[in-house]
């Protein structure tokens, strides 16, 4: 039977545990607002300017490099975004064990298939399957700006046209509400129109009158890699988003597992020492009955 | 009347508000937009974006964008927007000095001559919408 210090000593670090906890909480909860208020915000931008595209691309028939689907997709690049840090649940986990199961179920398919990780862990992971990335972008969660996913999104853009990759897939944490995400994989490259229209449901059809300034040629091209920019923005953001409110969900059952754990063991505490006092009691009561004689 | 909606990644700056005129720096030049207009598709320039709801002029300072035309109101794309009382004087100034001076050295490659010639473009259209306001 462990004795009183023992426990003693338990109770105080487990509470010290639940402080810690507690605090990751609190700071996943103020993160979580402001990611979340930036995902929502970019929402309705990124949708906007796909339904532009789909406009101009059904109206004129546009032809771009970015548009062109190649039926026969060969070499392709896999975009896996995770965080940097875990503590935030099945975040990363879910996420990469979804990722190497379309790694492995495609990787017949395609001629080629390289690894781009966003984020430490999924980096960690794959490496410890023996699969290394083309690159790992780190320090998501600290500064998340549009020019650094911009950056990216250039390079992604450039290995495309260049004919290095048929395909871009995106792998990512979509964020659903605080405590709910959702596994996403999308094609990025070559830019899919089908979903533009649905996007757009309830406005009335593109007029075919429409005056461009400058031509719808010269638009098209800047709107696509803006396009494609923002999506890989939002991408990283809804990711950010999710992981904090995946972290703070964690953290929150964490503080309840360990405020359960601190009420038993108190309990355990008290018995034992309910116990300890009555043998005491038993052994001085005991003790003078036997010096009265 | 028509409805507008001024959205950037960051924010939405205005949310199908009801509106009587709108003035954008398009491609061309400034456009004014009134009920009734084409349908028309147009970029952006850096400057001074206005709204007129009843008789109150806003201004809004945008960079980059789309400004779509619709029967049913305007769509303006912006990458950045900022209204009056978001813009920081002394920060434009120092912004404009700078990309001046830049201008002025004899060696700079092309991207950097465009990238002060927009930071320039943007920092002389803040300055001008706190003057007129």
């Amino acid at each position: 039977m462990a004795n009183l210090k023992d426990i003693r000593l338990r109770i105080q670090s487990v509470k010290n545990t639940q402080q810690i906890t507690r605090a990751m909480k609190m700071v996943s909860a103020a993160k979580l607002r402001r990611a979340q208020s930036n995902i929502i915000n970019l929402r309705p931008f990124a949708r906007q300017i796909l339904a532009m595209i789909a406009d101009i691309a059904v109206t004129h028939r546009v032809r771009h490099p970015l548009l062109s689907t190649n039926q026969n997709p060969k070499k392709v690049l896999l975009v896996v975004v995770t965080s940097d840090r875990g503590l935030a649940g099945g975040f990363n986990n879910n996420l990469n064990r979804f990722a190497h199961r379309f790694y492995l179920e495609n990787q017949k398919n395609f001629a080629q298939m390289d690894l781009l990780f966003v984020g430490r862990k999924g980096a960690d992971f794959f490496r410890a399957r023996k699969l290394a990335g083309i690159d790992t972008i780190l320090n998501l969660a600290r500064e998340i700006s549009f020019s650094l996913a911009a950056g990216v999104a250039d390079r992604l853009m450039e290995s495309f046209i260049d004919g290095g990759y048929d395909a871009v897939y995106l792998i990512y944490n979509e964020f659903k509400s605080a405590i709910a995400q959702e596994l996403k994989c999308e094609r990025l490259l070559p830019v899919d129109l089908s979903n533009a229209r649905q996007a757009d449901d309830g406005k009335k059809p593109f007029s075919k009158d429409m005056i461009f300034e400058p031509a719808p040629e010269l638009i098209i091209d800047d709107l696509l890699k803006k396009h494609f920019s923002v999506q890989v923005y939002r991408a990283m953001s809804e990711s950010v988003a999710a992981e904090h409110g995946a972290r703070m969900a964690a953290m929150e059952s964490a503080t309840k597992n360990a405020g359960e754990m601190i009420r038993s063991m108190t309990l355990t505490y008290n018995k034992l020492r309910q116990a300890s006092i009555t043998t005491e009691l038993i052994e001085i009561t005991s003790g003078a009955e036997a010096l009265k004689g | 009347m028509f409805v507008l909606n001024l959205v950037t990644p960051d924010k939405r700056l205005v949310t199908d508000t009801e509106v009587e005129e709108v003035t954008v720096p398009g491609f061309k030049g400034q456009l004014d937009i009134l009920p009734g207009h084409a349908p028309l598709l147009t970029t952006l320039a850096t400057g001074i974006l206005k709204y007129r709801i009843k008789d109150k002029v806003e201004s809004v300072v945008v960079s980059w964008g789309y400004c779509q035309v619709n029967p049913e109101g305007v769509v303006v794309l912006a990458e950045t927007a900022e209204s009056l009382e978001e813009i920081d004087r002394a920060r434009a100034e120092a912004a404009l000095k700078v990309a001046k001076t830049k201008l002025l050295e004899p060696i700079l490659q092309p991207d950097q001559i465009a990238k002060f010639q927009h930071k320039l473009a943007r920092a002389s259209a803040r300055l001008a919408a706190l003057e007129n306001q």
